[in-house]
């Protein structure tokens, strides 16, 4: 199917890409070599570092002596190994694919194929800047394995390969039979000049930092980690500080409690500073725009990133609002993509994330990435209130019994405390019921959730992979059912609702299938 | 009620579709009820031998246990397993059933849950056929389609024996456009 291409009509537009002799990346690669490999070993955890500790333990006087030789000479490790890897990455750009030759103890060839190419997308690290060099990061359909990165290429090279690389895919695309574009859309968008969406000011990030959900994962963690360590709340100092409070605020309970929620509330200060400053960094100078049926993303202060997603390949558009973002109006927008998950394990590949925006540009996005649609502006179908009576009596009711059963049989009536535990989680439970929500308008949907914050997900049906319908007895008595919509890389349930609307998703759902013919990845 | 979807040629008229427990479902094969006869009384028979042999071994044998009066609580759980055996199988096999419309592919599967996965072949990116040792001995396969919703498969028909699976599994990727058992999934998930 490559064969429609000839060379001919390539090489022309591309005279200074496609050539049959190897080329290097830059030498200034080696500072990117460098630092991959500390990131690696900061990533890798303490265990890297395990040998230095041995070393301190048994060298006893000389220590520092000793640790000065093994930091020399892993610092000439780190540079003959950078230079080495810089000397063996060689890089091609053959008719149809890409071809690596790169490793230094064990060598590596990869010959990455234009059409299995998802994605090209830039990074500038603060290191390359000085340069005008760029990492370029080739992302296959394929294993991990597969990803290139080619580090330290001048920046309109880089430009040019991106060019080339979509260019080719486009033309494979075209003469595939199967993923014929049949509307004309993507041809009058490319005559179409850049569309600029969004740009975000650092005030703009700082309410991401403050009301993204981040902080209490982080929160979370330092909690644990200080829960780890007996040693450090037992330690000499957090013993004088414990009689340093006693002294000053007393013993009472009411000044000991009112300092742990001080001191509780400064802990979460001081979180949501480094994530405001996490977030700032990140996403300094943020820019969202639009060419050629792709969305365009710009962002980071020491590190340029420059990532793109094509319009087709997003499956669904997910507003996620978390409590403090509520309480300032701002919402959280992620394009979630094929195989996303995978990349988020990854780390370098973050999600697409769209951050600190108001209703009126998701609803305008929303419109723009689905053909028009308004079911954001609408409002969502509720799930049956059955939802609250079983979770209460079967996911908290039985267990709280059975705890209290045994419990009361083991330390008497104290146990009897368990049978509280569904009262409390009811307004809870009440909570999420109200959050869930459902619509759709025949072409695309709306699926809502969430708890304290919530979250809602568009996305078009006939992009939907298979679709499940489940029924407990009690659902089928009532004529309730779970839907459960399985999108590439997500999947989305909606609980207790009417069986007719479950079985109407379903079906048009299927029937969006058969008859939208554009490609759905 | 197991519900379906009934579809003429591929696109549905939403009121189209009947609320009934749908006899149409092609139910597996009968012998699938031997296999998972056979696994039970495996699994069990293990249990058990493990566990004579571990207290006929011991120091005091089996003295404890009839002295405390418990052989018949013991001889009635292993009742109620031999019966179980009988009735299990028989109703996990009465519970899966699948459907074969022009554009999709329907399963059922679950007891007290009861689910239909409606899975479109347009979205299939590869099957899998598979026979385990003992679905060998009867004969029988699973087949197994994956689309691009990741990890596990979307839908697994077990108990089907070898001639209608491998022809199940063609008419789907006849309709699919995918390739034959999957071998290099990532090549189909790209354009």
């Amino acid at each position: 199917m490559n064969k429609a291409v000839t060379p001919d009509n390539l090489t022309p537009a591309n005279p200074a890409l496609h050539s049959d002799k190897w080329r290097r990346i830059s030498p200034a690669s080696v500072i990117y070599f460098v630092m991959k490999f500390i990131t690696g070993v900061l990533r890798g955890g303490l265990q890297s570092v395990a040998p230095v500790a041995a070393v301190l333990a048994t060298t006893g006087d000389n220590r520092w002596f000793a640790l000065g030789l093994l930091a020399a000479g892993a610092a000439v490790l780190l540079m003959v190994g950078a230079v080495l890897s810089y000397l063996n990455f060689k890089f091609r750009v053959d008719r149809d694919a890409f071809l690596i030759r790169s490793g230094v103890l064990t060598r590596k060839r990869l010959t990455l194929t234009f059409e299995r190419i998802q994605n090209v997308a830039f990074r500038e690290p603060i290191y390359f800047r000085p340069f005008n060099l760029v990492v370029l990061t080739l992302e296959s359909a394929g294993s991990t394995s597969e990803e290139v990165n080619l580090a330290g290429i001048p920046r309109p090279l880089a430009e040019t390969i991106r060019r080339f690389v979509l260019e080719r895919k486009k033309e494979t695309s075209q003469t595939a039979p199967v993923n014929v574009e049949p509307s004309n859309e993507h041809r009058s968008a490319e005559s179409e000049p850049t569309a600029n969406l969004l740009r975000q000011p650092v005030s703009e990030l700082a309410r991401y930092g403050v009301s993204n959900n981040n902080v209490w994962v982080f929160a979370g963690l330092t909690v644990g980690a200080l829960g780890q360590f007996d040693k450090f709340w037992e330690s000499s100092v957090m013993r004088g500080m414990f009689d340093l409070v006693g002294e000053t605020v007393g013993t009472s309970l009411f000044a000991l409690s009112a300092l742990a929620v001080l001191l509780t509330f400064g802990v979460l200060l001081i979180l949501m500073f480094a994530s405001v400053v996490g977030a700032v960094i990140v996403n300094y100078n943020f820019h969202l725009s639009y060419t050629d049926g792709r969305y365009h993303r710009t962002r980071g202060l020491f590190e340029r990133q420059e990532t793109s997603v094509p319009e087709t390949k997003i499956q669904s558009l997910k507003i996620a609002q978390p409590v403090i973002a509520s309480l300032m109006n701002r919402s959280h927008l992620t394009f979630n993509q094929v195989g996303f998950e995978r990349k988020q394990n990854q780390g370098r590949h973050q999600k697409f994330i769209i951050p600190s925006v108001q209703s009126e540009f998701y609803h305008q996005l929303s419109r723009r990435l689905f053909s028009g649609t308004n079911v954001l502006e609408q409002d969502l179908t509720r799930i049956n209130g059955k939802f609250i009576f079983r979770h209460i009596v079967f996911s908290f009711g039985l267990p709280s019994l059975l705890a209290a059963g045994i419990s009361t049989y083991q330390w008497g009536w104290q146990g009897l405390f368990f049978l509280v535990v569904p009262l409390i989680a009811l307004p809870f439970v009440a909570l999420r019921k109200r959050r869930h929500g459902y619509l759709m308008d025949g072409e695309h949907a709306v699926v809502r959730s969430g708890l304290f914050g919530r979250n809602l997900t568009v996305f078009p049906l006939f992009k939907a992979q298979s679709i499940k319908i489940i029924q407990s007895p009690g659902q089928r008595k009532a004529e309730l059912a779970s839907l459960k919509i399985k999108l590439a890389g997500q999947s989305l349930t909606i609980p207790y609702m009417d069986l007719s609307d479950a079985r109407t998703w379903r079906s048009v759902s299927l029937q969006q299938i058969d008859t939208r013919t554009e490609p759905w990845m | 009620m197991i519900d379906t979807v009934n579809e003429g040629n591929g696109v549905v008229a939403v009121d189209d579709l009947p609320v009934t427990s749908d006899p149409s479902f092609e139910q597996l094969d009968r012998v699938y009820v031997k296999m998972v006869m056979l696994t039970w009384i495996l699994v069990v028979l293990t249990i058990v031998l493990i566990n004579v042999g571990a207290t006929a071994l011991s120091d005091e044998g089996f003295e404890p246990i009839i002295d405390s009066g418990a052989t018949p609580f013991v001889l009635a759980g292993l009742f109620f397993l031999s019966v179980a055996a009988f009735v299990v199988p028989r109703v996990l096999w009465h519970s899966k059933g699948y459907q074969l419309h022009s554009h999709n592919l329907h399963y059922k599967d679950g007891v007290f849950w009861r689910a239909v996965t409606s899975l479109p072949f347009a979205r299939v990116q590869h099957v899998e056929l598979e026979s385990g040792p003992l679905e060998r001995i009867f004969k029988l396969a699973t087949l197994k389609f994956y689309t691009a919703g990741g990890g596990s498969a979307d839908i697994k028909i077990p108990g089907l024996p070898f001639a209608s699976a491998s022809k199940i599994r063609t008419y789907v990727l006849e309709r699919s456009g995918a390739k034959m058992s999957g071998t290099d999934p990532e090549k189909e998930s790209d354009e």
